[in-house]
């Protein structure tokens, strides 16, 4: 698997795994939340059931302390309004509206909570029918034009005869309904056939529950509480949270993936690139200075720490083996005695100016040999001849371009190359390094030394052995002629 | 020297003569506005006597009532109906003076009158057409609100418990103008007072079916341990009180009436109370 594949998966492995551990994290929060958002909304509940209760208790209790007074049944039967309601009076709170009197014949004889507002007909209600017919009532009803939690009781003397009806009303109202959820994040809505209240604008309430409580039916029709949340804004935020995190963790996910990849190729591609350099210097797309030319521009760029250090290092690496490659090629290219080119460096060089001249150049070579050079060895010894050897080397290198070459073709033999030069200017050039060479004192020869020049220039459709043909015939040549001298193609 | 002690034994005579009244009221108000308004009285009454009047507020009619019978009371200031009960009750009661008040009609009286009054709006014009009406009174204890309209009915062969259609008690007078005004009853007993004060607040809004007889204002009486000549002495200084003196002033400022002193009338000007005690006790309580 490519480093880069591994690095990507094992880091996508860890975000992935981070991401999992999150998420169950998350989830385990929430369903945490959750139960502990339902058992609250469970209290709740059973609380606004119990604080309706209380409610319905109050009426109750309410209108048995003023049934139980003798006093207030002296008021119903002398129709002693201003009796009753002085003592309805105080038993008006939040808990009770309306508090009426109501003789047997459906008459008003007080309200509590409007002193001056009695002797109307309620006869037809059906709240007093059912107190009057069924001794009780508990249920909603309207009461003057108000829908209102009512409990009704036929009021008795002595306890058997009866003389009238009390009423005990609470009105339902949004003064109501904000009571019984008050302190909860509760919501309450009341619905009947003639009007719709809720303690919240919006009407539609989330997991919606009726009271359980017990109400005769009454003359409204449909008329129900209804208890719930009009937004589950805590689990909201939870749910929220929750999608937030899996969204977020996913988007750094992705982003972390992406920056991986991207830094990745990045880093990669240094790499990449560096390689690429040794696979064509091994595929020999390169030579060893295009190498070290390409790593070098490579240092150069914009690169990273890690990769620079690498650059520098294959650099330095490229120098030491295009060191030794020079050294090596020198060494094969050379001759050890004379420090000249060998003949196999010669040959070389004249099959690249035999190639050149195919594109319109031209050149002249010239043979060269030590005249009697086999008696200076038998006469003055190796040593000596070696001595001959290399300083008529050093002579004739002195006289050269720096653009001809000049190689020991073998043994007391020499040959010179010389680019874009004629065959006169071959045989000037020629001419001066006799000249120089018979006239310089060896140090440790004391005579003479002279060489025979044969020089050749460059034909169309020569080959290197027929160029070399014609300078060794005229070598021949002026060796036959008495040697030291210069002697040139036919 | 002579002349000298003869002034003295005068002044001594005179001083071991000065007594000690006791003046007591019946609780028609609170206590402390009661003794406010009626301080001035009894200093009046001390300074024109030279007795010394002590103010006593009863808790009650009863306590009043049996404080005049044991006779540990020498004067007291009682309303007409008590009045009247109590003289008959206790014969030798001596009636002195009766109240005197600004009435709203602009007259100063010892009297007052009930008037049984409808809604205009209602288009009752007579008491007979208020048949099948509601009806309030103030309460039975009432003589304006209850004694003297009872009078009226009677003197109309009406028995307000069958003629109406419903008797409604309201126990104040200006709560049954109220119970007219929010239409709860369309007819009521009320004193003639409360009417006047009714017109000035809602405007010519109500007919007056019926008016009642005088009903004598309150009465000041004297028990039998005190001497003829002192009660009429003491009668006549009342009767002499003048308009503006603070007694009548402290009446207005505390007890809000407008008080214009006291007027000797015969006793049997509160013989018309009487009746009240004969009309038919048309029981409620079944």
């Amino acid at each position: 698997m490519k480093l880069y594949n591994k690095i990507l998966f094992l880091t996508i492995m860890q975000l992935v795994a981070i991401f999992l551990f999150g998420i169950y994290q998350i989830q385990s929060l929430y369903l945490t939340q959750k139960t502990a958002f339902d058992q609250k909304n469970l209290i709740q509940s059973d609380m606004i059931q119990k604080r309706f209760e209380e409610k319905l208790e109050s009426l109750q209790k309410t209108a048995q302390i003023l049934i139980n007074s003798q006093e207030v049944i002296t008021g119903i039967i002398s129709n002693d309004t201003d009796m009753l309601y002085n003592w309805s009076k105080l038993f008006l709170s939040s808990s009770t509206d309306k508090i009426h009197f109501v003789d047997l014949q459906g008459t008003v004889i007080s309200r509590g909570e409007s002193e001056f507002r009695f002797a109307d007909d309620v006869s037809k209600r059906f709240y007093v029918q059912q107190a009057l017919q069924n001794d009780t009532f508990i249920g909603i009803d309207l009461i003057d034009d108000e829908e209102c939690l009512v409990y009704a009781k036929r009021v008795k003397q002595y306890g058997q005869k009866p003389i009238g009806v009390i009423s005990v009303a609470l009105i339902i109202d949004d003064a109501l309904l904000a009571s019984l959820v008050q302190g909860t994040t509760m919501n309450i809505a009341y619905h009947s056939e003639h009007q719709t209240l809720s303690t919240t604008k919006d009407q539609k309430l989330i997991n919606a529950s009726s009271l359980h409580v017990m109400l005769q039916a009454g003359s409204i029709k449909e008329a129900s509480f209804n208890i719930g949340l009009t937004s589950e804004e805590e689990l909201s935020a939870l749910k929220e949270a929750r999608t937030n995190f899996f969204v977020g963790i996913g988007l750094a996910l992705i982003i972390l993936v992406l920056a991986l990849h991207f830094i990745l190729l990045k880093h990669l591609r240094e790499y990449k690139a560096l390689a690429q350099v040794l696979i064509d210097f091994y595929e020999d797309r390169l030579d060893i200075k295009e190498v070290m030319s390409t790593i070098k521009q490579a240092t150069k760029e914009r690169i990273t720490p890690e990769a620079k250090k690498i650059a520098e290092a294959l650099f330095n690496m490229s120098q030491k083996v295009a060191d030794t490659q020079n050294a090596l090629e020198l060494l094969s290219s050379t001759d050890q005695l004379t420090s000249l080119s060998n003949r196999r460096k010669l040959e070389e060089c004249l099959e690249q100016k035999l190639k050149e001249s195919e594109r319109g150049s031209f050149f002249s070579i010239v043979m060269i040999d030590i005249d009697r050079f086999k008696t200076i060895n038998d006469t003055y010894g190796h040593e000596i001849g070696d001595h001959v050897l290399i300083h008529t080397a050093r002579l004739m290198r002195e006289s050269i371009r720096t653009s001809d070459m000049l190689g020991r073709w073998g043994g007391e033999e020499f040959l010179l190359i010389l680019p874009q030069t004629s065959l006169e200017g071959a045989l000037i050039i020629a001419e001066q390094m006799r000249s120089k060479i018979h006239h310089f004192s060896f140090e440790h020869y004391p005579q003479r030394v002279t060489m025979s020049f044969g020089v050749s220039t460059h034909h169309v459709g020569d080959t290197p052995n027929s160029i070399l043909r014609r300078a060794d015939n005229a070598l021949y040549r002026a060796k036959n002629s008495g040697r030291n001298r210069v002697d040139h193609e036919d | 020297m002579l002349l000298k002690l003869a002034l003295f034994c005068l002044l001594l005579s005179a001083s071991l003569d000065a007594k000690e009244y006791t003046f007591a009221t019946y609780p028609s108000n609170t206590p402390s506005k009661i003794i406010q308004a009626l301080t001035p009285l009894m200093e009046y009454l001390s300074a024109q006597s030279g007795d010394t009047f002590k103010l006593v507020v009863t808790k009650d009619y009863e306590e009043l009532s049996e404080r005049i019978e044991e006779k540990s009371v020498d004067f007291a200031w009682v309303n007409t109906k008590n009045f009247v009960l109590l003289k008959e009750k206790i014969p030798s009661l001596r009636y002195l003076v009766t109240y005197l008040e600004h009435s709203k009609s602009g007259q100063i009286t010892p009297y007052y009158q009930s008037f049984i009054v409808a809604m205009k709006d209602a288009n009752i014009t007579s008491l007979e057409g208020a048949q099948g009406k509601h009806f309030a009174f103030t309460d039975k204890e009432s003589t304006s609100g209850y004694a003297y309209p009872m009078i009226i009915f009677e003197a109309h062969h009406i028995n307000p418990y069958t003629f109406f259609q419903k008797v409604f008690f309201l126990k104040k007078h200006d709560k049954v103008i109220e119970a007219l005004m929010n239409h709860s009853i369309e007819v009521g007993a009320i004193s003639d007072g409360t009417y006047y004060n009714a017109l000035e607040k809602y405007g010519d809004r109500f007919t007056i079916l019926a008016t009642s007889e005088p009903i004598p204002l309150d009465a000041i009486v004297a028990s039998s341990n005190v001497p003829l000549k002192e009660s009429q002495r003491i009668a006549h200084l009342l009767e002499n009180i003048p308009l503006d003196a603070p007694s009548n002033k402290a009446f207005e400022e505390h007890l809000g009436w407008e008080s214009a002193g006291f007027v000797k009338k015969d006793e049997h000007f509160y013989d018309s109370f009487k009746k009240t005690l004969k009309v038919p006790l048309y029981e409620t309580l079944q």
